[in-house]
C-alpha cells in the first residue's frame, strides 16, 4: 500500500470518525429495538435448533445436529410441505404475474372507471391476510356462498369441496393469494409502462411495430425491473405463506396445504417439538434466501436500461 | 387547600386498589358460558374481580402454554386432562388437596388419583362422561327413512347404508377443527379392548400405549374400518371443511341424520333452535360389540379446573376455585349446558340426555376411567390429526405409522 493510499484511509476513517458515528447515533435506538426483536430470536432459536426442546419444559438437552439429520433424511411430512410449498409459489406467481401485467395493461391502455379498478384491485394490500382469509373461507366452505351461486345457477349439481378435496384445496388457496397480490403486482406493472418513454413507443409506431412487437420488444424488456420486484414480493410472499392455510384450511386435507411455514409453526406448538422446528426454520431460512439470490440473480440480468 | 385535596384523593384512590384484587380467569369457553359463574363470584364476593379471558379452543393447549412462558400465568383457569401432569411436574399448579370443594371429587377417588401427583391434588374434574361420545340422530330422517336406533354394529352398517341410499349424508362432523376427530377412535372399540388387554394387560387403550404397546397394534383395526366407511361414501364430504359449531347447525338443519358430538349438544344454540319440521334430536350410544361378554367403555374428564401456583392472590383464587366447584354451582352449571360429570352429583338433564346416561349404565356394560394423564401430552391431538388424515382418503399405513413415531419419538425424550 503506499502513502498515498494510506492518507486515502485515514481521511475515510477521520470521515468515518464525524459523519458516519453521528449517524449511527441516531440510529441506534432503532438498531437496538430491531437487534432485540428480531436478531436475538433468531439466535435463540438456532441456539434451540440443537436441542429437544418441547417449547415449555425447561429440562432440555442438547442433541446435536440430529434435528437437522432428521428434517433432511426422515421426515416425509417436511418433504410433503416442501413439494406443496414449491407449487404453491410456483403456480401462484406464474398465475399471479400473468395476470397482474395484463391489468396493468389494460389500466395503462386507459378503460372506463380505472381510477376506481386501481384502488378496487389495490383494496386486499390494505386488508389483514387473515381477514381476506376468513372472508374467503366463507365463500368456500362446502356450503359457502360460491356453491350456492353455482347451484343455483345451475353449473353444478352438488357441492364442490373446494377446501376438502387435497387437489382443490391447494388450487383454492392458489387463487386467494394471485388475487391478493393481484392490484399490488399491477401497480408496480403499471408505474414501469408509465415509466416507457413516449418517443420510443412513437418510434416503434413509426417503424409500424404491431400489438405483439411492443408486448415482446418493448414492453417485457422494459418492464423487467418491475417484474423483478413483483418477482421478489411475490415468491418471499408465497413461499413463507402461512396465513391461508392457517385459516382456510388449517394445513389440511391430511396436510395437503400445509406449507413449510405452517408446517414448522404445527411442529412447534401443535407437536410440542420446539426444537425440532427450530431447526427446520434455520433451513427454511437458508432456502428462502438462496433462493431470492438466484431470483435476483437471473431477473436482473435481463432488466435492460433506457 | 389544593395540597391537601390531592393528598385526599390520592387517599381514596389508594384504598379503592388496596381493596380490590383483580383475578384472572381463563377458559377455552367461547360461547361465554363461564360467564354467569364469574358474574355470581363477584357478587357474592365484591372484593374480587375476576377478568374472564377466553383463548381459542382448537389452540388452546398451544396458547396457554405461551402465556405461561411469558410469566402471564393465570390466577384460575381451566386446563385439558392430558396438561395436568405437565403442568403438576413444572410446579406451575397450587396444591388444592385440602381445599373444601375437593371433598365431593374425593368420592370418586380414581378420578381424584388421575389430577394428583405424589399424594397432592392439582386440579378438579368439572365435567366428564363416557369417553365415547353419542352418537346424535335426527329422529326426522330415521323416521322418514324406516330406521330405528341401532343396537348391534350390524345394525348400524345397515343404517348407514340405508340413509346414504336415500341420498342423505349418513355422518357428519366438524373435521377442520380436528378434535372432533375422536368420534373415530370408537370405531371397532371391541378390537383396541382385546389389542390392549392381550398386549399391555389393561383395558385401558390409553394404559396400554404408556406401557410400550404399539398404538398401531391398538388402532389398526378401527383404521382400517374408517378408511372403508370413507371409501364407502359414509362420511360427508362437508365434515372436512366444516368446524364443529358449523357441523351442529349443518345437523340442525337436516342435511346429515347423525353427528358423533359431546353430551352438550342438547344445550347447543343451533340445536335449540332448529325447525322441528326437519329436525328432532335422538341419541344412542355406538353400539359396541361385546369383549369377553362386556361392553368396556371408557370414562374421561375434560374441563379441569387448577389454581396458579404462581398467583399473587393464592387465597382469593382458591376461593374462586371452590365457588366454581361446589356442587351447588355445578350442578346449575352442568345441567344448564347438558354436561355430565364423573362425580356422584344429581344433575337436571335433558330427558335425551338421561337417555344416553342411563345407556352407558345398562347391564353388560363396564365403564372404566382411561386415565389420558399417562400419555405424553398431545397424543389426543396427534391422534385425531391422524384420524383426519384417513378422512381425506390417507392409507392406514401411513397413519399408523405416523402415531407410532410419535409416540416414540415422546417416550424417548
Amino acid at each position: 500500500m503506499g502513502r498515498g493510499q494510506i492518507e486515502e484511509v485515514k481521511t475515510n476513517l477521520r470521515l468515518l470518525g464525524r459523519e458516519d458515528l453521528t449517524a449511527l447515533l441516531w440510529i441506534f435506538p432503532a438498531l437496538l429495538v430491531y437487534a432485540l426483536i428480531v436478531l436475538l430470536p433468531q439466535v435463540l432459536n438456532l441456539g434451540y435448533a440443537f436441542t429437544n426442546y418441547d417449547g415449555f419444559d425447561p429440562a432440555f438437552s442438547w442433541v446435536g445436529a440430529d434435528n437437522f439429520v432428521k428434517a433432511l433424511t426422515k421426515d416425509q411430512d417436511l418433504v410433503a410441505a416442501f413439494i406443496n410449498t414449491v407449487v404453491f409459489a410456483t403456480v401462484s406467481l406464474a398465475i399471479g404475474l400473468v395476470l397482474q401485467f395484463f391489468l396493468a395493461y389494460k389500466l395503462y391502455r386507459g378503460m372506463a372507471g380505472s381510477g376506481f379498478l386501481k384502488g378496487l384491485f389495490y383494496l386486499p394490500m390494505v386488508v389483514s391476510m387473515v381477514i381476506l382469509a376468513v372472508l374467503w373461507s366463507g365463500i368456500l366452505r362446502y356450503h359457502g356462498m360460491l356453491n350456492a351461486l353455482l347451484l343455483a345457477m345451475n353449473w353444478i349439481s352438488e357441492p364442490v369441496d373446494w377446501l376438502g378435496d387435497r387437489t382443490l384445496s391447494m388450487a383454492s388457496l392458489i387463487f386467494v393469494n394471485a388475487w391478493c397480490y393481484l392490484g399490488y403486482g399491477a401497480i408496480i406493472f403499471l408505474a414501469g409502462f408509465n415509466a416507457i418513454p413516449v418517443d420510443l413507443l412513437e418510434s416503434a409506431d413509426i417503424d409500424g411495430a404491431g400489438g405483439w412487437v411492443r408486448l415482446w420488444r418493448i414492453y417485457i424488456p422494459l418492464l423487467m425491473n418491475s417484474v423483478t420486484v413483483s418477482l421478489f414480493i411475490g415468491l418471499t410472499g408465497a413461499i413463507k405463506i402461512f396465513e391461508l392455510p392457517f385459516v382456510l384450511t388449517h394445513g389440511g386435507p391430511a396436510g395437503a396445504t400445509t406449507t413449510i411455514a405452517y408446517g414448522i409453526y404445527k411442529e412447534a406448538f401443535d407437536n410440542q417439538r420446539f426444537g425440532y422446528s427450530s431447526a427446520v426454520s434455520v433451513l427454511f431460512t437458508l432456502i428462502i434466501g438462496l433462493l431470492t439470490l438466484v431470483q435476483l440473480r437471473a431477473t436482473r440480468s435481463r432488466e435492460v436500461g433506457y | 387547600m389544593a395540597r391537601l385535596f390531592s393528598v385526599l384523593i390520592l387517599m381514596t384512590l389508594s384504598v379503592t386498589f388496596a381493596g380490590a384484587q383483580t383475578l384472572k380467569y381463563t377458559s377455552w369457553m367461547a360461547a361465554g358460558e363461564d360467564k354467569p359463574v364469574m358474574s355470581a363470584f363477584m357478587a357474592a364476593n365484591p372484593g374480587i374481580k375476576v377478568e374472564d379471558e377466553i383463548l381459542e379452543g382448537s389452540r388452546y393447549q398451544s396458547l396457554l402454554k405461551t402465556r405461561v412462558l411469558g410469566g402471564d400465568i393465570p390466577d384460575v383457569m381451566l386446563i385439558m386432562p392430558d396438561q395436568i401432569q405437565e403442568f403438576a411436574k413444572l410446579g406451575l399448579l397450587a396444591d388444592v388437596s385440602s381445599e373444601p370443594s375437593i371433598a365431593l371429587q374425593k368420592k370418586a377417588p380414581s378420578i381424584d388419583a388421575s389430577l394428583s401427583l405424589a399424594g397432592k391434588t392439582y386440579g378438579f374434574s368439572v365435567n366428564g362422561g363416557v369417553a365415547e361420545h353419542p352418537i346424535w340422530y335426527n329422529k326426522v330422517i330415521f323416521k322418514k327413512l324406516g330406521i330405528s336406533e341401532p343396537k348391534t354394529p350390524a345394525d348400524f352398517q345397515a343404517a348407514l347404508k340405508k340413509i346414504k341410499a336415500s341420498g342423505i349424508d349418513p355422518i357428519s362432523f366438524g373435521a377442520k377443527d380436528t378434535w372432533p376427530n375422536r368420534w373415530a377412535t370408537y370405531w371397532n372399540l371391541t378390537s383396541q379392548v382385546k389389542a390392549a388387554y392381550e398386549k399391555g394387560k389393561t383395558y385401558d387403550v390409553f394404559a396400554a400405549i404408556s406401557k410400550g404397546v404399539k398404538a398401531s397394534d391398538i388402532y389398526r383395526d378401527s383404521f382400517t374400518a374408517i378408511a372403508q366407511l370413507v371409501k364407502d361414501g359414509m362420511i360427508s364430504k362437508a365434515s372436512l371443511s366444516m368446524t364443529w359449531p358449523e357441523s351442529a347447525q349443518y345437523f340442525a338443519d337436516g342435511k346429515t341424520a347423525m353427528l358423533p358430538q359431546g353430551p352438550w349438544v342438547p344445550g347447543v344454540d343451533s340445536i335449540k333452535g332448529a325447525d322441528p319440521g326437519v329436525f328432532e334430536l335422538g341419541v344412542f350410544l355406538y353400539p359396541v360389540q361385546p369383549y369377553a361378554g362386556k361392553v368396556y367403555l371408557r370414562a374421561a374428564g375434560d374441563r379441569i379446573l387448577v389454581v396458579s401456583a404462581k398467583s399473587k392472590n393464592l387465597a382469593a383464587s382458591k376461593k374462586l376455585f371452590n365457588y366454581f366447584a361446589s356442587e351447588a354451582n355445578l350442578k346449575n352449571y352442568l345441567s344448564i349446558q347438558t354436561l355430565t360429570s364423573l362425580l356422584p352429583i344429581a344433575l337436571d338433564l335433558p330427558p335425551v340426555l338421561t337417555k344416553y346416561v342411563g345407556d352407558t349404565q345398562a347391564k353388560g356394560v363396564e365403564v372404566g376411567f382411561h386415565d389420558i394423564t399417562l400419555l405424553p401430552a398431545g397424543f389426543e391431538g396427534r391422534l385425531t390429526e391422524v384420524i383426519g388424515g384417513l378422512f381425506a382418503g390417507d392409507s392406514v399405513e401411513k397413519g399408523l405409522s405416523n402415531l407410532d413415531s410419535w409416540v416414540a419419538d415422546k417416550l424417548k425424550k
